[in-house]
């Protein structure tokens, strides 16, 4: 592996993880919301 | 009634119930044995590594044993609601948190008696230095005491106990880890002179002073919930 | 099961969220414009380093993710001391403890991650025992216990108080295990073989690119912080309504009325 995987690695892991966690959170207020009553504040 | 004598109340309340059921002799400290030949199986006796690394492997038995030690201090709470027994019973919070640790505290320095008779037998070790060895070893097992009373009480009751505890207690106890080891080699000369293991006792010092601070003050709260 | 607003935040925090919409949404634009300026300047535009070579643009997210790291578990910290204060205790500052101490965790496992990668090419070694890296992990599993705290099935006043606590024992560890493996790793020559030393002078577009990093990664903690909030009052109201709604049908159960009764104010 050359310096160069090494740093193309390292980026695409970065923005992987937080794009995967970004969207998981979206994910999982979307079902949230879902189960709530439609009067709820929080919504 | 002072301090003094609610802290010890139960102190011998614990250790009158270990001494009645033999626990921590019958089944912690077998398995602190047992961890130190599994050692010797997993490090091959016969390339002289064992003397040099015993401190370390020591401590990990040690370690190890004091998570059954404080996870036995409070499923003994457990039968008989003995637990909202000590939230009624109107003794200090404080008291009865330093009176926990001390017993565990007790225990382990016994444990720690045997474990290291164990290492001398087993790792062919000479021991030496007790001047040095035992301040540290007293430090590390007051600090090791201190916070596996803390985080006993933390998770007590909770249903997932078994696993969360060493995995709350055990990344905490790295200083102790770190500062027992390195204060043992220096004491038994294996790595530096026995002078320099007193920085490391004052490591151990410092944690065993912190954790009993914060175990003081947290027991109350968290007896309450618990 | 208590439902008043100062146990559920309602009060304290309108609607479950940190930040107003439009300033979220902001945000959000902000952190992926930054995030790319960043990845512009951090694999193009700065230089590579004389010494480190190409490695070095690794630095420019490591740094940045651990830096973020320590700021999250300082917001806990801070979380976690409001909600014990029995005069600022809201719910509020218990699910932002929770929700910082996750994204902490999802920095510092970065961080780690980042490190190794960068350590590979530039020391030949995935990993060293220096200071940084063992304190680093040290406290990647203390929150991570934390984090499995938080999922204790319990109320949310217990479970809030012993995580709170929880929290702070850990953060009072994190310089005590710094200072012990620091001694550790400096007392004797020998650990010095790896030494890693960032270099010092860092000058013209690569500071200014390590900033921007800082800063990027700082404005996208803001944005998941605020989000991460909101999916957890929102899980929090979930679990309250599946307990009242549990115990209802208890209730309901066992006043059912025998065929041939009438029900006798049978109201959950």
């Amino acid at each position: 592996m050359t310096d160069v995987g090494y740093v193309v690695a390292a980026w695409s892991i970065t923005g992987a993880a937080l794009g995967l966690y970004a969207l998981r959170v979206a994910q999982r207020t979307r079902r949230a919301r879902r189960s709530l009553p439609s009067d709820d504040p929080r919504r | 009634m002072t301090l003094l004598s609610e802290l010890w109340l139960v102190t011998a309340k614990d250790l009158r119930i270990e001494a009645r059921s033999r626990v921590t002799l019958a089944q912690v400290l077998p398995f602190g044995l047992i961890v130190l030949i599994l050692f010797a199986f997993a490090l091959d006796p016969d390339r002289g590594l064992l003397p040099k690394v015993a401190p370390g492997l020591f401590w990990v038995a040690v370690l190890l044993a004091a998570l059954l030690a404080v996870s036995r201090a409070f499923s003994i709470e457990q039968a008989n609601s003995a637990r909202d027994g000590l939230r009624l019973s109107g003794l200090d919070a404080g008291a009865m948190f330093l009176g926990k640790a001390l017993a565990v505290a007790l225990q382990l320095l016994a444990l720690e008696v045997v474990l290291g008779l164990g290492v001398v037998l087993f790792y062919d070790l000479t021991p030496k230095a007790a001047e040095v060895l035992v301040p540290a070893a007293v430090a590390a097992t007051l600090g090791l005491a201190a916070a596996g009373t803390l985080y006993g009480v933390l998770a007590a009751g909770l249903r997932v106990r078994e696993t969360l505890l060493p995995l709350l207690l055990l990344p905490v106890l790295a200083p102790v880890m770190l500062g027992a080891t390195r204060a043992f080699e220096a004491g038994l000369g294996l790595n530096g002179s026995a002078g320099e293991a007193w920085p490391w006792v004052e490591l151990l010092a410092l944690f065993a002073v912190i954790y009993t601070t914060l175990g003081f003050l947290a027991f109350g709260p968290l007896l309450e919930e618990a | 099961m208590t439902t008043s607003p100062e146990v559920t935040g309602r009060g304290g925090s309108s609607q479950g969220r940190l930040l107003p919409a439009p300033v979220s949404v902001a945000l959000g634009w902000a952190s992926l414009a930054s995030l790319v300026l960043l990845a512009l300047f951090g694999l193009w535009g700065a230089p590579p380093d004389a010494v480190q070579g190409d490695a070095q643009r690794i630095m420019y997210v490591h740094v940045p993710a651990a830096w973020l790291a320590y700021l999250a578990f300082g917001v806990t910290a801070v979380a976690s001391i409001l909600y014990l204060w029995p005069r600022t205790r809201s719910t509020v500052w218990d699910l932002i403890a929770g929700s910082s101490a996750e994204l902490g965790v999802l920095f510092t496992g970065l961080t780690l991650v980042l490190g190794s990668l960068w350590g590979r090419p530039v020391w030949g070694v995935w990993w060293a025992w220096d200071a940084r890296l063992t304190t680093t992990a040290v406290l990647f599993f203390l929150y991570l216990g934390y984090l499995s705290l938080r999922r204790i099935p319990a109320s949310p006043e217990t479970r809030g108080k012993r995580c709170a606590i929880a929290a702070l024992i850990a953060f009072v560890d994190v310089p005590i295990v710094h200072l012990s493996v620091n001694w550790w790793r400096t007392l004797h020559q020998q650990a010095t073989v790896f030494n890693p030393q960032l270099n010092p002078e860092i000058h013209g577009v690569m500071a200014f690119t390590l900033w921007l990093g800082v800063l990027a990664f700082t404005i996208l903690y803001v944005y998941l912080l605020d989000k991460r909030y909101r999916l957890a009052a929102l899980e929090e109201g979930q679990e309250e309504r599946e307990l009242e709604t549990a115990i209802a049908e208890r209730v309901a159960d066992a006043t059912a009325p025998t065929p041939a009764e009438p029900t006798v104010g049978a109201t959950p």
